[in-house]
């Protein structure tokens, strides 16, 4: 038989592996369009191919999200050890799955122009990095349940890890309530604005 | 449009779902099992390859007597170990078919080692070379017979299913007899506390029957350190403080009993200390979707302010193109 770990490894490895190309492509495109002159250098091609191999990686990364959250959950439950790591692993979980969805819809929304804006370039770049540090905490927290150490560990400080906060179920349910109120007022009263593929001239 | 829509109940209800999975392979769980259970948590034992694993089965007595005390220890070592480092020990008292956890020839487990009442528990193993030691206490069944008990392991190895027992060297055979006359023994009602939080002394309280003087005994388990307090008697229940745990360790207690005719033991009763989780799962789950929607919001509100200027005239003014240079 095969346990819930091979899976849940097999998930992960396919989420950090979409998530680290993701990472790395929305920098360079960040930094491209922070740093014009960095793209002179580079063929002509090569920005909108790392836009989309970034794009595309983000969007599998996605789909490997839930996957991984399950093989996680049934494999914590396995090893007996749902406890306060278990605990951040959900929570940074939810936050990945929010700044990653946040990068998937703006380069939605904006398309490869989303790159001629500054200001738009650089949160992308910084979402990217969030969201793939969520991911290290993740694979990290993974790393210290399942071998008892992890790449962390060679930080000049320590990384708490073991401490999860504590909230009742009320709270929980009202700052539920309170993210609901923001999701729609951005989806809903935020304007969207109508971008076109093709830059302006 | 529909298709991120469709994505994301996808993911919410892929997140709600996560608690319906239950843990299988990697661990079943103790519980009752018939090593035969094999078939279903650990493939067809027929098709699993021998372990390595030596198992020395030793009781504490030969005989005992109908509702009468057995300790029953088995230390593993040399098995290999897969990389969940698990394995699964049953208790029987047949070789190995259906029907033959000791429940089926009337034994009652009183405790097992991770502090419950399973003929099968399971145990993650640091060192083959060091193995593990494990122990069952058990209450006689109610008639007088013999039985053979035996030792079944299950574990990984090498990527593959591996099983070891006691099969070959016949196990230990268990006479019960009748009840002496006048023989001291624990009111058969009693349940032995085999869990507790650390930081809180624990109260062991019983009725005890043709008793005049009774001690709690008791050491850390694998420790051959025994300490003994004496219990006092207030009309008819006899109990005992057992000092509280300050780290989650595992301690083993037995009664000691006598009157003017005999001395006898209880069996060892496992008792484990551990940190009782304060944490909630459920809060932390709606965290996580809050947590996820409000970055999500908040990011998603700031990229649309931003972009409105992509939408006007006001962009950022791109480099020349040509077909050679650089673009993105």
């Amino acid at each position: 038989m095969v346990s819930p770990a091979v899976f849940h490894v097999i998930s992960t490895e396919l989420l950090i592996g979409s998530f680290a190309v993701s990472t790395l492509g929305t920098l360079v495109c960040s930094a491209f369009s922070i740093l014009p002159g960095l793209s002179l250098r580079l063929k002509s091609r090569f920005g909108s191919t790392l836009d989309s191999a970034a794009y595309f990686a983000a969007i599998f990364g996605m789909f490997t999200i839930p996957a991984a959250i399950i093989t996680g959950y049934t494999t914590s439950e396995s090893m007996n050890s749902l406890g306060a790591m278990s605990v951040n692993k959900m929570l940074l979980s939810g936050l990945c799955i929010g700044f990653w969805s946040a990068l998937i819809s703006g380069r939605r929304m904006c398309g490869s122009r989303l790159w001629e804006h500054r200001g738009l370039a650089t949160l992308q770049g910084g979402i990217a990095m969030a969201g793939f540090g969520t991911v290290v905490m993740l694979g990290s927290i993974g790393g210290q349940l399942g071998r008892g150490e992890s790449a962390l560990d060679l930080l000049p400080f320590n990384f708490v890890m073991d401490v999860a906060p504590t909230i009742g179920l009320e709270q929980s349910i009202g700052l539920l309530l309170l993210s609901m109120v923001i999701f729609v007022v951005s989806l809903k009263l935020i304007h969207r604005p109508v971008i076109s593929s093709l830059p302006k001239q | 449009m529909r298709f991120f829509r469709v994505f994301t109940v996808i993911l919410l209800l892929g997140l709600l779902m996560a608690p319906v999975f239950e843990a299988n392979p990697g661990g079943n769980g103790d519980s009752t099992r018939d090593f035969a259970c094999g078939g279903a948590c650990h493939a067809d034992p027929d098709l699993s390859a021998p372990s390595s694993a030596q198992i020395v089965l030793v009781a504490d007595r030969n005989e005992t007597f109908v509702g009468g005390p057995l300790t029953v220890t088995a230390t593993i070592t040399g098995m290999e170990l897969s990389d969940s480092r698990l394995i699964g020990v049953f208790l029987t008292v047949a070789t190995f078919g259906a029907d033959d956890s000791p429940d089926h020839a009337g034994w009652i487990i009183a405790s097992d080692p991770n502090g419950g009442t399973s003929n099968y528990i399971e145990r993650h193993v640091l060192d083959a070379n060091r193995g593990v030691e494990i122990s069952w206490a058990l209450s006689a069944p109610m008639d007088e017979s013999s039985h053979t008990f035996h030792i079944g392991v299950h574990h990984g190895g090498d990527g593959i299913a591996r099983l070891a027992s006691t099969e070959a060297s016949g196990g230990i055979d268990i006479d019960v007899g009748p009840i002496p006359e006048n023989f001291p023994q624990v009111d058969e009602s009693w349940q032995p506390p085999t869990m507790r939080g650390l930081g809180e002394e624990t109260m062991i309280k019983t009725v005890l029957l043709n008793v005049t003087n009774a001690q709690l005994e008791w050491r850390v388990s694998g420790s051959l350190q025994t300490n003994i307090i004496e219990a006092t008697q207030e009309n008819n229940v006899w109990n005992a403080s057992l000092p509280a745990a300050l780290s989650p360790v595992i301690i083993e207690y037995r009664w000691l009993l006598s009157n003017e005719d005999h001395d006898t033991t209880t069996a060892w009763t496992t008792l484990s200390a551990e940190e009782i989780s304060s944490i909630d799962v459920n809060p932390a789950r709606i965290l996580m979707i809050a947590l996820a929607m409000s970055t999500a919001g908040l990011l998603i509100g700031i990229q649309r302010r931003l972009a409105v200027s992509l939408a006007d005239s006001e962009t950022f003014e791109y480099p020349p193109r040509d077909s050679i240079e650089g673009d993105l």
